[in-house]
Formats: structure tokens, sequence, C-alpha cells
């Protein structure tokens, strides 16, 4: 079937390689991939801090990006969620509303795109390591996002799953609340850092690279030593 | 501890929200100061000069760094959600329940008007005497007002955070009355000085040995003979000695109110300790205060509303009393009928800033709180940086949500971003008030309520370049060669990231971006 | 009594400011919960319990295990009456509080010479002194364990609250299954017209001192319930 990735800025920028491990497992998983090449942001940043015009002034050009798409799928679970969730209300009231839901019905985010549009959860892949889930927030609480990853991980050969008791518990990112509220993010950080490190595992994977870099910051720096690892990074691994 | 340094600034006189409570003089030896005046009542403006966004990172920073106490605090948390986990197993479908239970709460609230006039109609063929109260010190006076009508000269209260939001307990202590906190929580952060860290479990911060300490400094060897030790049970006993001579001999009973039930014209109260039982059946005088937003359309509702309100707040199906109140004491004309109870029952019907909330209708449904503290109990930033840093009355989600509009979006939007958006508040809410997204909402009344120049430039310059894929290919380019070349620059002030730098590292830097890789051919 | 039209304070305003507030309709982005409840569903997303003898023991049993009530289960009257005399030896309790009713007034008028029965002119002062407080109840719920209490038929306010060891003793007929079922019954009942009705679930407790569990706060450290099986 026919997909236009959607990559988040940062991926785009800071970590490329899991932009190509996405597409690496898509056309795997039998799909064609577009990449429209002029996409920049989903306009969360300035939503999350309270911009509307700003947001909508960013989302009319994402708008204008997918609009001859069937599936738009992202890496990434608050990007997808910006889409999904919040750009019908972004836009409600406004000459773009129609388009917007269009939009916001047909974006996926990763996992729950290959599990419950394709039905896959077998990507052939083999990571033979141990490793414990991040749930990211807005995949989570936003797009219920939580079934869907393990039962990809689940079929990963040699993989050695374990469930940090802190999973669901927020990384302490939150975008703009990293820049404005660096002790709270610290202390968050902390907290799931802590608990990763008490499985014991060598990776944390999670749906979302943007809490990722953010608890990588951290365990870099004060410990524990775990890399992390996005979902399609593994999913792409033979 | 930084505690110390929280607790000291944390006083009544403290910001337009502070609040105090105090103890009647004879049980606490120094003396009261004035109370500040919320703003509302001097024109709506600031009588301080306190920048509400600076003190709260400053102590923000100083909670998170007490690694101890954070430790403590979510250890405690924990243990609620375990405890909440198990007895939600029993329902039947517990977000079924949570469905329900909005559903009633918002029957109540889109017909506020009919419900309150059905329950002021009940309530005063039962009996009670109906008072309504536009702000904090309307209710004061009519309280007084109450208290001088009988020559009242003491008040023993229950836990009522109506009556914290407007100092009741000052004006009453001003005016020359006796006022004695009977909750065990809120007597311990009386004695301190101290405003509650958690508006269900109010001295949740402290351990025993501090809990000692303001009862061996705070209580006079005239009111009671020293307590025997730090452990739980002495300290919970000592409390309990001195407060059942209060019950018997305080002429007023103050409580405050769960729900409001307009089909009965009661008043329903839910409590663990039992204070609010003898606060409400003993003296001669109950007043209840209680907030607008309270009404509950129907007495059977209580059995959802009731088990929500225990399972969400502590994971118990229910709270240790459940009383509902349908007037004073009842007595047929030859003065035959029930034993004891109070002569006169009044209910004084709170605004206070709610009739703006619900002027807003995109956060209206913040008025379906039941005030349970679940959002509290499952929020990481409270668990982080404490009850205390909030500078309100209620603190967590909720208090970010209704904070804002009730007491104003520029003095106090500033916490509607302190979160990350998790979103835990929203999942755990048990009447599903859509907490984290009102945070949003606020945000974009905050952008307009106090405009940040420098912030607004930023984010127009922001969507400039994000029109643009030739702006952000350029200055992302840009960004990453700048940031290589400024390394000197790296950990000082000049540096634009220094506070992510400060805490974290960085990822290192790849060698192109995903869109030159899939121009190139997209082959690795 | 102080008449309404005295004190009532802002009615007006309050009541204008409620209907300029409710004259915009709600945004349709704020998550309702519904827009109107079923009420019929209370019964079936609570925790569930039959209304057989068997099922709701079993509740009971487990909830009074939770919430540290003593529950004595006993086959007649004469057991009952024993049972409480044990209690109070227990105790070495020497004043004890109770109202008259056919299920108390037999049982605490057995240790007569310490009895206050709040019936006659109510002292506090008095109450406050007793061990023991030994009323019945309005209704025992299964599903909660809870206790229901009245101020008209079950010794007023305080009795149920006041002493530190509150008896309660009922018969199987008086406990329900659940919470709605509690309500009906009451709203059928002449106790509807009670100035208060109480649920109470255990021994009064508090976790105010570091979340470690203490009972006896205020009310009573306690709660026994004796409870005769059907006949």
């Amino acid at each position: 079937m026919k997909v236009h990735l959607f990559i988040p800025c940062f991926i785009d920028t800071l970590m490329p390689d899991v932009g190509i491990a996405t597409v690496e497992v898509l056309r795997r998983a039998g799909c064609e991939i577009i990449y429209p090449t002029g996409q920049t942001c989903c306009g969360q940043p300035a939503f999350n801090s309270g911009y509307t015009e700003q947001t909508r002034s960013i989302g009319r050009h994402m708008l204008d990006l997918f609009k001859d798409a069937e599936a738009v799928v992202s890496p990434s679970g608050s990007c997808s969620a910006m889409v999904k969730v919040f750009y019908p209300q972004v836009f409600a009231g406004t000459p773009d509303e129609a388009r917007a839901n269009h939009l916001s019905e047909i974006t996926w985010e990763f996992s729950d795109f290959l599990v419950n549009k394709l039905g896959v959860t077998d990507l052939g892949a083999r990571f033979p390591h141990k490793v414990t889930i991040h749930d990211g927030c807005h995949g989570l609480r936003e797009l219920g996002v939580r079934d869907q990853p393990r039962q990809l991980l689940e079929k990963v050969k040699d993989i050695e799953l374990i469930e940090m008791d802190e999973a669901r518990t927020c990384c302490g990112f939150g975008g703009t609340f990293a820049v404005k509220f660096p002790a709270i993010s610290n202390a968050m950080g902390q907290v799931k850092c802590e608990s990763a490190g008490r499985t014991k595992a060598e990776y944390v994977v999670s749906g979302d690279s943007s809490c990722l870099m953010h608890v990588q910051g951290y365990a870099d720096k004060n410990g524990p030593a775990v890399k992390t690892i996005h979902l399609a990074q593994i999913l792409a691994s033979q | 501890m930084y505690r110390g340094h929280l607790a000291r600034g944390w006083r009544r006189s403290r910001g337009p929200d502070a609040h105090g409570t105090t103890m009647s003089r004879s049980t606490y030896e120094q003396p009261s100061t004035p109370p500040t005046d919320p703003p509302e009542t001097h024109n709506g403006r600031l009588t301080t000069t306190r920048i509400p966004l600076k003190q709260f990172k400053e102590d923000a920073e100083l909670a998170a760094a007490d690694d101890p106490q954070r430790l403590f605090v979510r250890t405690a948390m924990r243990n609620v959600a375990n405890t909440r986990a198990k007895t939600e197993a029993m329902f039947g479908s517990i977000q079924s329940a949570r469905d329900v239970a909005a559903a009633i709460k918002w029957e109540g609230l889109q017909n506020i008007e009919a419900m309150l006039l059905q329950f002021e109609e009940n309530a005063t063929k039962n009996g009670i005497n109906v008072h309504w109260a536009a702000d904090g010190p309307s209710v004061c006076n009519q309280v007084i007002e109450i208290m001088r009508q009988n020559n009242a000269r003491s008040v023993i209260k229950s836990k009522s955070m109506a009556t914290e939001e407007v100092h009741l307990n000052h004006a009453l202590l001003d005016a020359g009355f006796e006022v004695v906190e009977s909750d065990l929580g809120e007597y311990i952060i009386q004695l301190r000085d101290e405003a509650p860290y958690h508006f269900v479990f109010p001295s949740m911060h402290l351990k025993r040995g501090e809990i000692k300490d303001a009862f061996d400094h705070k209580v006079s060897r005239e009111e009671s003979a020293p307590v025997a030790s730090d452990d739980p049970e002495a300290l919970t006993m000592f409390a309990r000695n001195i407060m059942r001579q209060k019950y018997l001999s305080a002429d007023v009973g103050i409580s405050g109110g769960n729900f409001i039930i307009a089909d009965s014209g009661a008043i329903a109260i839910t409590e663990n300790e039992g204070n609010a039982r003898l606060t409400c059946g003993v003296p001669k005088i109950h007043i209840v205060v209680v907030g607008i937003e309270k009404i509950a359309p129907k007495l059977e509702d209580l059995a959802l509303l009731q088990t929500m309100l225990g399972t969400a707040g502590a994971g118990q199906l229910l709270t240790g009393y459940n009383t509902v109140y349908f007037g004073p004491r009842r007595r047929n004309e030859n003065g035959e009928g029930e034993v004891d109870g109070p002569e006169q029952m009044h209910v004084i019907l709170l605004d206070n800033g709610r009739t703006k909330l619900l002027a807003d209708p995109a956060l209206r449904d913040a008025l379906r709180c039941i005030r349970c503290g679940a959002c509290l109990n499952v929020c990481p930033i409270f668990s982080n940086v404490g009850g205390h840093t909030y500078g309100t009355t209620y603190q967590g989600p909720i208090g970010a949500v209704i904070s804002p509009p009730m007491r104003g979006t520029a003095q106090y939007g500033h916490l509607a971003y302190a979160s990350s958006l998790c979103g835990a508040c929203t999942e755990t809410c048990p009447v599903k008030i859509d907490l984290h997204h009102h945070l949003l909402r606020i945000r974009q009344q905050y952008t307009v309520a106090k405009p940040q120049a420098a912030e607004k430039s930023a984010m127009n310059w922001f969507a400039r370049t994000m029109r643009h894929p030739l702006l952000y290919r350029a200055g992302a380019r840009v960004a990453l060669t700048f940031d290589g070349l400024l390394r000197p620059l790296h950990g000082t002030r000049l540096d634009a990231i220094s506070a992510w730098r400060k805490r974290r590292s960085l990822p290192g830097k790849p060698t192109q971006s995903f869109t030159s890789w899939w121009q190139s051919g997209g082959k690795q | 009594m102080i008449s309404p039209g005295k004190i009532s304070g802002d009615r007006d305003m309050v009541l204008g400011r409620i209907r300029s507030a409710m004259a915009t309709p709600t945004d349709p982005h704020v998550i309702h919960g519904g827009m109107s409840p079923d009420r019929s569903h209370i019964v079936d997303v609570l925790p569930p319990v039959a209304d057989t003898w068997e099922a709701k023991l079993a509740a009971l049993t487990e909830r009074s295990a939770n919430l540290k009530t003593n529950l004595i289960v006993v086959p007649d009257r004469g057991a009952m009456a024993s049972t409480v005399r044990d209690l109070i030896d227990a105790e070495v309790a020497t004043k004890i509080a109770y109202h008259r009713h056919p299920l108390v007034t037999p049982n605490a008028e057995t240790v007569c010479e310490s009895c206050y029965c709040v019936d006659d002119g109510f002292d506090k002062a008095k109450l406050e002194q007793c061990q023991i407080g030994i009323s019945t109840c309005f209704a025992i719920v299964a599903q909660t364990g809870s206790v229901a209490v009245t101020a008209q038929s079950t010794g007023g306010r305080a009795l149920t609250v006041l002493p530190p060891h509150h008896i309660v003793l009922a018969t199987a007929d008086q406990v329900v299954p659940h919470l709605p079922a509690l309500w009906a019954k009451f709203a059928a009942s002449p106790d509807r017209a009670s100035s208060m009705i109480s649920l109470i679930s255990g021994p009064s407790r508090t976790g105010d001192i570091e979340r470690i569990l203490v009972l006896g706060a205020h009310g009573p450290k306690k709660l026994t319930i004796v409870l005769e099986q059907p006949q």
C-alpha cells in the first residue's frame, strides 16, 4: 500500500537513522513510500506554548504537503498525535477544517499502523538483547498506543523483554517543558532512568525519539549505562 | 531539608491566594498576622509584588533536588496507586463507572441554576437556613453574623477546602472567636503555620519527628500533657484527646460539604476520622460552607459518587464515614423525636470564582471535580516538586486548571506550563475532566492575558521558517554548524542550550539529514 | 432560628452570574462523559453482590477483614446476648451507652448498673465517659461492609461515633446487598424523615502520619457487628 512518510523535524536533523529504519520496516511490510521532501514541522512547539495562529500557519503547510495521501505514517507518537488529535481542534471553525479532519483520519503512529492497519506483527527481525519499554505519553494516552509495540517486539527473535515499573510514567521531556522547567524535567528523567536501570536492560526502546533523546542525555551524564533505541530500529535489525 | 525554606515562606501574607488556618488563641502561642485580601477585593490588582513564575521555578528547583523527600512522596503515591488498583478491580466496570459518574456530575452542572434552587427549596422545607455568598469576604461576614446572632464564642471545624480558600479561620480569629481544626492533618499543619501539602492528605510531607515537634512546641501545657512519643499511634491519640473536649464545648461546628443533594435538600460529607460526624453532631449550631459546583442531582447518586471519591482518592471502596445531613435535629411540637443534634443548620453556597469557570465554555467541565485528589497522586510534576510549590489552595493538575480562571490567568497561568502534558491526570480522573487538554487551553489564554513579546516574536519566526522548507533546511544546517563553532561557549551563559547541557548530554551530530539520505537515493 | 430572608446574602448576584455564564453553550471539544446519566447502570458498574445470604455474607466478611471491623455472626438471640456479654467483659468496660430498641435493650440492660440510655435526656459529657456504645442499625451494606445508622432510629448522632467501641446489633434481614439497594430501602422507610444517615465503614481511621494507618482517630477505635443469621 502507498504510504506517505511524515518524519519529525528532530529525527530528520538529529536522528536520521530512525527515519531510515522506518523506511526499511515499512518496505519490508510491503509498503510503497512517498516522502514529501518539503516537510518541516507539525507545529507542536507553537501549539504547546499556546500560539494557535502560528500553529495554524505551520499546519497549513502540512495540510498542503499531504493532501494527496491515502495514509500518513510517522515514527513519533507525539507528532502523530499532534496531527491526529489536535489538528481538528486547531482548525475547527476555519476554512481548513475539512482538510484537517481528513488528514487526522488518515494519519497513523508507526506501530499502530503496522499492527492495526496492515495487520502485521512479525517483521522478521532479530535483536538478541535485553530490552525494556518506555511508553511515550502522547502515543500512550492520546493515541492508545500500548499493546502495539509489545506485540511487535514479542515477535523479534532472541529478544529479552522486561517491563520497568515506571514504563508509563512521563520521562519529563514534554518538548518546551524541558526548556522552560529544566529542573523538573531533569528530576522526572532521573525517575525514568533509575527505573530502567533496575531492570538491568541494555536498551530502552520507545516509539518516540524525543523521549529517548532526553533519557539518553540524562543516562550518559548520570547513569545507568543504558542505550536508547527507537522501535523502528529494533524491527529493522536482522 | 528545603521544606523549611518553603514552610517559612508559605504564610498567609504571601501571594493573593495565600491562605492559612490557625488555632484558637488558647492553643497557639504566637500572635496571628493579619490576612491579605485576595485580589478580587482590590479591583483585580495584586496586593503583593511577588512574581509567581519566578518563585515557582525557584521553589521547584529546590524541591526537585531534594531526593529523599521525592522518594518519600513517590513511595506514598505508589502505595495509593496499588491500593486503588486492587479496589478498582472489584468494580463491575471501573471505566463505565467513570462515564456514569461524569454524566451525573455533568447533569448537575448543565442544570446548575435549577438544581441549586431545588436544593434551596427542599433544604428550607427541612429546616435548613440557606445562604448565598458571592466571594470570600461575604462568606466570612455571614458566618460571623450567624455567630453573633447566637452569642457564640467558639468554633470546631472539620476539613473544608472552601473555607481554606476564603481564609475563614483568620476572619473568625480576628473577630475574636476561637477556632479549632479537628481533622488531624489540618490540625498539624495549622500548628506549623503551613499550607496543606495535598488537599486530601494535607500533612503527607511530614515525618513523625516533625509532627511531634509541633505538638511539643505549639500546644500549651494547659491544653494537654506532652505527647508520649513520636509513634503514629501516640501522636494520633494526643490529638484525639484534645479534640474530644473541643467537640463538647464548642458552640458552633463548621464543616465543608462533598455533595449538595438537590432532590433531598441535603448535604453529604465524606471523611475517615469521624471528626466531621462529631463537628456536625455535637455543637448546637452546624454551618456548612460549600462550593456551588458540588451539586449531585439525586440522593441515589451517592452510591456511585461516594465510591468513586473513596476509590480514586485513596483506594478505599468507601471512606470511613459517609454521612448525609437533611437538617437540624428533628423534633415535633411536643419535643419528641431525635435525641440529639444541632438546633440550627446553615448552608452557605459559595461562588468565589466558580461562576468564572462556569462562564468559560471550554473549561466548564472542570467544575465536575469531586476533589478526590487522584490527579495529584498520579502527576509526576506533583511528586517531584511537592504541593507547596504551587502557591495555590488547590495543588496539582486540578489546581493548575482552576486557579487561572478563578484567580486570574495572568497571575496563575504559568502553572499550566509547568506540565509535560503526559495526560495521566485526565486518564485517572473519576469524572473525566479533560485536565491536560485544559492546560493547553489555558496556555492559549495566557498568551493573550499576559503577552510575552520576545516569545511571540520567536514563535512568529519559527512559523515563518517552518512554512518554507528551504529556510528550515538552511536553518538546521546552520544550527548544527554553529553549535560546533560555538564549542568554546558550551556551558557558559552565552550557551543557548546550557540548561540542557548542564544536566544532559546531547546526541552526536549525524553526517546527513534523513531528507538528504532520501534525496540521494535512499541507500545506506 | 434565623429566617432565610435575613442572611440570604448574595443570592441574586450569584444566580445572575450563573445565568449569564450558562448563556454560552459548552464547547463541543470538551469531553462530556455523556450528556445524561443512565442511573440504572450504577448497580452494574459497582462491585457485584447477589441478593442471597451466602453472597452477602461472603462480601460482608471480606470487607470487614479489609476494614478491620470485628464481624461476629451468631445463630440466634441467645448467642447474641452472650456474645455481647463477652465483649463487655473482655473490655472490663465500666460505662456503656445505648438506645432503646428491641434488639439493643435486653442486651444493654443485662449489665445495667453501668448503662447510660441516651433516650432519657441527653448529656454529652456523660456519653463521653462511656467506653462502649451499643446500637442497632438501619441496614448493613454487604458490598461495602458498611453499617448505616440514622439519627431517628439508632440513638441519635453522637452515640454511634463518640464511645471508643461501637457495638452494632443486627439481624440478617437488615443486610442489603449493595448501595443502590440501601438508598432504595431508605427512600421507602419511615427513617427517611431522619435528619442524618451515616454509612460507617470500619472503625475511625487516619493515614495523616506518614500514611500509616492508625485506628480511633476521633471516632471509635473498635467497631463490632454482632449479626444474627437468618432464622
